[in-house]
């Protein structure tokens, strides 16, 4: 499917726009990271991914709930988080990914290469301390603001 | 009592289903309770019993060896709240976790480049059996296969009388205080051993591990050696890879060495105080009338950042394995992302921390329905934390008011057993960030330690 949204139990507020990237628990030590910060999707987290969740613009997780590993560090990284979100790892690979992070949405579509890198970068956290507010031009939609 | 205290949460919108659960984790709860006349000896046999299955059998002659050469240890119990950990068992447990300790120091030691011998294993970690070139690789195959999760020693009764598990964890969830944090399952509580809880930087605490605890985390040994070997730090094989392929993370990593190197601060004699619980509707009123709302939806989880303000920094030492872990794989890239991640130096970190919950893998399940999933009308609960010494404590309480977002006030007690004449009041939008700011750059407990003070 091209086009779609999933649901999951939102675990850290947010809003985040950004390519998925799928990484196993293999891979990690390989990961080479995007240049733009991404939405990481995996089945689960564990602190052997905490250097990828520190990058990634937002996390999305097959598994877990409010106090799972992803939902706490995505908090304390000030970074938008949707948990048990069913598939994600098989549907969100590659795709242009929106995290909602407050109300658990997840959609995606087809990605396009951005026309300029800093195009793709939307991160509004309504958690002004934690994080410094990142809003830079929509590229996706009319979304974001 | 319990069921006073039962219908009072039910009232405040707790669920049937959630007080079902608290009933099932106290009764499983109650198999970590150990009887205070258990022996020694009859820990070690325990402990013995549950590890053979594990290990290779010359593994297990180490393991008993090295139980046998321990003389029986005087047992002391030192706290005054409702239970203890059970100290014959700890002991025990004790002398395993220095040799899986051992082991994970060795490995570690590999990676950068260092080959201990038995003699500086034996003395660093005081063990106390004479160890072989051959039994070094045993010792490392031990965390891997046993961890952390039989290490748990189990509570015991403080005082002569049978600990209410369920009753405890309902007046913990309905704010009464003090309830003793020493709960096989996770609702926190105020931790009364002053003695033994304290906060340090890294550097003394990373000592502190080695020297007197005998309990390293993975990434433990790394950032010891690295300490030790400041002045060579480029020598090490694989942080000259980082030198030539990412000179920026290398010289940020060497100033953040530097300046934990240089940082003993230490803090004594606290107690911690950490609980989640369930307002009234009076009191959510109350909140809610002060009209603070600092998030779309408070229903989310924890907000304040009590992962790093409390964590013991397990989580910063495994940064420094993943750290040698991406440079063992070329990866130079990500080892600069997690140079970037690591905390501020100055960060104090808890030495038996109160948030250190659950105690093992093996307990978390006695949590599951508990942390951060109770709520009650509308999905409001509430977090308190702080901090006390015997000059008074304070304490925070961050309210999660559902859709209407949050709410913090600070309560000071005169007491430092959090009992009598608490003095409170609700912190404005200013305040409140500062606080948060104050967090994020100090660290919770340093933060408190400075006084608890918002602004000025």
């Amino acid at each position: 499917m091209a086009e779609g949204s999933l649901t999951g139990i939102p675990a850290s507020p947010g809003y985040f726009i950004g390519k998925g990237y799928v990484v196993p628990k293999s891979e990690i030590s390989t990961f080479q990271p995007p240049y733009e910060p991404y939405v990481l999707v995996t089945r689960t987290t564990d602190p052997d991914y905490f250097a990828l969740m520190y990058q990634a613009g937002a996390i999305v997780t097959e598994i877990g709930g409010a106090a799972a590993h992803a939902a706490i560090v995505a908090r304390e990284l000030g970074k938008p988080s949707v948990v048990t979100v069913p598939n994600a790892t098989q549907i969100l690979g590659g795709k242009m990914v929106t995290v909602n992070g407050t109300s658990g949405e997840v959609s995606y579509k087809e990605y396009q290469e951005p026309k300029t890198p800093s195009e793709t970068i939307i991160n509004e956290n309504k958690c002004p301390s934690i994080m410094t507010w990142r809003k830079i031009k929509e590229y996706y939609g009319d979304r974001g603001g | 009592m319990s069921k006073d205290m039962k219908t009072q949460l039910i009232e405040r919108g707790v669920s049937q289903k959630q007080l079902a659960l608290i009933r099932q984790h106290s009764n499983d709860a109650q198999q970590y309770v150990v009887d205070k006349k258990m022996t020694f000896g009859q820990a070690v046999d325990k402990l013995a019993k549950a590890v053979g299955p594990l290990v290779t059998p010359k593994n297990l002659k180490l393991i008993k060896t090295a139980f046998d050469m321990t003389t029986e240890p005087k047992v002391k119990y030192l706290e005054g709240g409702l239970l203890d950990s059970a100290q014959t068992s700890r002991e025990a447990s004790k002398i395993l976790s220095t040799l899986i300790s051992a082991g994970q120091f060795l490995s570690e030691a590999g990676i950068l480049g260092k080959k201990p011998n038995p003699v500086e294993i034996g003395q660093l970690f005081g063990i106390n059996i004479s160890l072989k070139p051959d039994d070094l690789e045993e010792l490392k195959s031990m965390p891997a296969v046993i961890g952390s999760d039989l290490l748990f020693p189990g509570v015991t009764p403080s005082k002569d009388e049978p600990v209410d598990f369920e009753g405890v964890a309902y007046s913990t969830l309905l704010g009464h205080a003090p309830n003793s944090v020493r709960l096989p399952f996770g609702v926190g509580g105020l931790r009364y051993d002053k003695e033994w809880n304290y906060q340090m930087t890294l550097a003394p605490y990373t000592q502190e591990k080695i020297d007197e605890d005998k309990r390293v985390y993975p990434g433990t040994a790394t950032l010891y050696l690295m300490l030790q070997n400041l002045d060579s730090l480029g020598g090490l094989p694989l942080l000259s890879a980082l030198y030539q392929g990412n000179p920026e993370a290398f010289a940020k990593l060497q100033g953040f060495l530097q300046a934990v190197k240089g940082d003993d601060t230490t803090i004594k004699d606290k107690a911690n105080l950490c609980a989640l619980y369930i307002p009234s509707q009076k009191e959510t009123e109350e909140v809610i009338s002060h009209g603070i709302q600092l998030q779309g939806n408070g229903s989310n989880g924890l907000f304040v950042p009590l992962y790093r303000a409390y964590h013991s920094p397990s989580d910063v030492y495994r940064k420094f394995l993943h750290l040698m872990q991406f440079l063992k794989q070329g990866n130079t890239k990500m080892a600069g992302v997690v140079v970037n991640s690591l905390p501020n130096p100055g960060t104090v970190y808890n030495f038996n921390g109160v948030f250190h919950l659950p105690w093992v893998q093996e307990l978390q399940y006695l949590t599951d329905g508990l942390i951060g999933k109770i709520h009650g009308k509308d999905g409001i609960y509430a977090v308190r934390f702080g901090i006390g010494d015997y000059r008074g404590s304070k304490e925070f309480q961050v309210y999660h008011l559902g859709n209407n977002g949050y709410a913090i006030k600070s309560v000071g007690y005169t007491d430092p057993e959090f009992t009598d004449n608490p003095t409170s009041k609700f912190l404005i939008k200013s305040e409140f960030d500062g606080f948060l700011d104050a967090l994020q750059t100090q660290g919770f407990l340093s933060f408190m330690d400075k006084g608890g003070e918002i602004y000025g």
